[in-house]
């Protein structure tokens, strides 16, 4: 009875793990969405709005869901303190405080990153032509993220059962 | 103007590395700056009420070889603080060449023009930014408000004519704060002011920071003329005030808001008498006997030195005659 019940701990503990591996995945495609959403509504503040980056940018922080919320809002408080640093070089740091909290690829923050330069430094129209490319890119890796996360969700899945029941049955 | 209000209004507008420089000066130095000038290539310059210095790491000094050279990449990261990393926000800054910060200072900048249709649509590359250090002194206009008393409950149409950094806007900044307090027997008037530059006012994102009276209503960043008009249909002023006046635009503004009972205050770019006659625009409202009072100041004896003041015949008015003691009402602020 106790092995039964020994047994049964192992295989959810691997299912589990798998799930949490999937997880991953799964949240990185939503991130990835969300950053789209975000820089879609920062377009719309710089086109139609003329709103100032620091004001646009604590509306975001004001509207993403977490983590996003807390990466907007680092963004903003830091471009407040007028600590001598550009808004793409305020970007490049808060990127680089915020990454533990993200399930984003490298590939995902050099989107981030590349368009960070961009970031006040021009027209309105130049402005929108570099958040719509950004957008673009984020549009394309979401797509793969997306495929990604069905192959690889799954996969875990699997991973986490087989190994329990490997484990239960090396244990026999 | 303190070391601390220094910091918090203009050296945080500047790249981290020149900001070391602004540590090593003095309030009492800082309270004579009138100018600091970054250009291109060369020393930071500073001007002084009384001396044209140059800043470096080791402080002020007379030699322009001990002073912080200015790099490029200095003046780019200034305009990007300035602009609030928005410069797609200030179009229309971009295109006059300033920008007015928290404070009231104006900062005008200077680059490659880019044309379309023969106007500046806007200014890029830039070569050179000029702080200009903008001060209230409470009590500038006490020697030349007698002139400008009517009668009881009525002024002259005052015109203010100096050349540049002689005190016009701070002495037209004390009048209509004056002249909408009250002084001796007068309650005070309600004064509309047009604030194109945001310079009267020192108005930065909606709020005013300089002390305008209790009946002043501010009109911010909104071209005289329109503005003038605007006024007289909304608020019902007694005196409108405006400052820089010059184009033909204006001049129709002044006339139409002289001739509807308005008092007006408002100043001018000049030296003397003869230099405004050759401003056919000028001349015109001077012939027109609009203003019975022009008042030139100078830099003789420190900014806002009172040269001379004539009536609408343009006779000088001597100044030691018609001296009245006159007692601001309420003191605010």
């Amino acid at each position: 009875m106790v092995k039964m019940i020994g047994s049964l701990i192992i295989i959810l503990s691997g299912l589990i793990g798998g799930k949490l591996m999937g997880y991953q995945y799964i949240q990185r495609t939503k991130e990835l969405q969300e950053f789209y959403i975000a820089l879609h509504m920062l377009e719309t503040e710089i086109a139609y709005g003329q709103v100032l980056l620091p004001n646009a940018i604590k509306k975001l922080s004001q509207i993403t869901p977490h983590p996003h919320k807390g990466f907007f809002a680092l963004y903003h408080q830091k471009l407040q303190t007028f600590d001598g640093l550009t808004a793409d070089q305020t970007w490049q740091k808060v990127i680089q405080n915020s990454m533990g909290n993200f399930c984003l690829k490298a590939e995902d923050w050099e989107v981030l990153r590349q368009y960070g330069h961009a970031l006040g430094v021009s027209n309105d129209t130049d402005q929108i032509r570099h958040l719509k490319v950004a957008q673009k890119r984020l549009e394309q890796l979401e797509m793969i993220a997306r495929v990604e996360e069905e192959k690889m969700s799954k996969m875990w899945n699997y991973v986490g059962i087989l190994t329990g029941i490997a484990l239960v049955i090396l244990l026999y | 103007m303190n070391q601390k209000m220094f910091q918090e209004e203009i050296v945080k507008f500047l790249p981290k590395r020149l900001r070391a420089c602004f540590m090593t000066l003095e309030d009492t130095e800082l309270s004579n700056l009138q100018e600091i000038r970054l250009r291109v290539g060369r020393p930071m310059n500073l001007i002084f009420d009384d001396a044209d210095s140059f800043l470096g790491k080791s402080g002020l000094c007379f030699d322009p070889t001990n002073g912080e050279i200015i790099l490029e990449d200095d003046i780019g990261q200034t305009i990007l603080f300035l602009c609030n990393h928005s410069m797609y926000a200030l179009d229309e800054e971009l295109r006059q060449g300033f920008i007015t910060i928290s404070g009231g200072h104006r900062v005008g900048f200077v680059g490659r023009g880019v044309i379309k249709d023969g106007m500046i649509h806007r200014i890029k590359e830039f070569s050179g930014i000029n702080f200009r250090i903008t001060r209230e002194v409470k009590g500038c206009a006490d020697r030349i408000i007698p002139y400008l008393i009517k009668e009881k409950k009525d002024i002259h149409n005052t015109l203010i004519v100096s050349p540049p950094r002689c005190g016009k806007t701070t002495m037209l900044r004390d009048l209509i704060r004056q002249l909408s307090n009250g002084y001796s027997s007068i309650p005070g008037f309600k004064i509309g002011v047009v604030d194109e530059r945001s310079e009267i006012g020192g108005s930065f994102q909606g709020i005013f920071r300089h002390d305008l009276g209790i009946r002043t209503d501010l009109l911010d960043h909104c071209p005289k003329s329109e503005g003038m008009y605007l006024l007289i249909r909304s608020m019902s002023p007694e005196v409108i005030a405006t400052d820089e006046i010059g184009s033909a635009q204006d001049v129709a503004a002044i006339q139409e808001a002289a001739n509807a009972g308005i008092r007006l205050i408002t100043t001018v770019h000049g030296r003397d008498l003869e230099e405004l006659l050759k401003r056919p625009v000028l001349k015109k409202l001077l012939k027109n006997n609009i203003f019975t009072r022009i008042v030139f100041l100078s830099h003789r004896e420190g900014a806002g030195t009172i040269e001379k003041i004539f009536d609408e015949n343009l006779s000088n008015i001597p100044l030691s005659v018609n001296y009245l003691d006159v007692k601001e009402r309420v003191f605010y602020g």
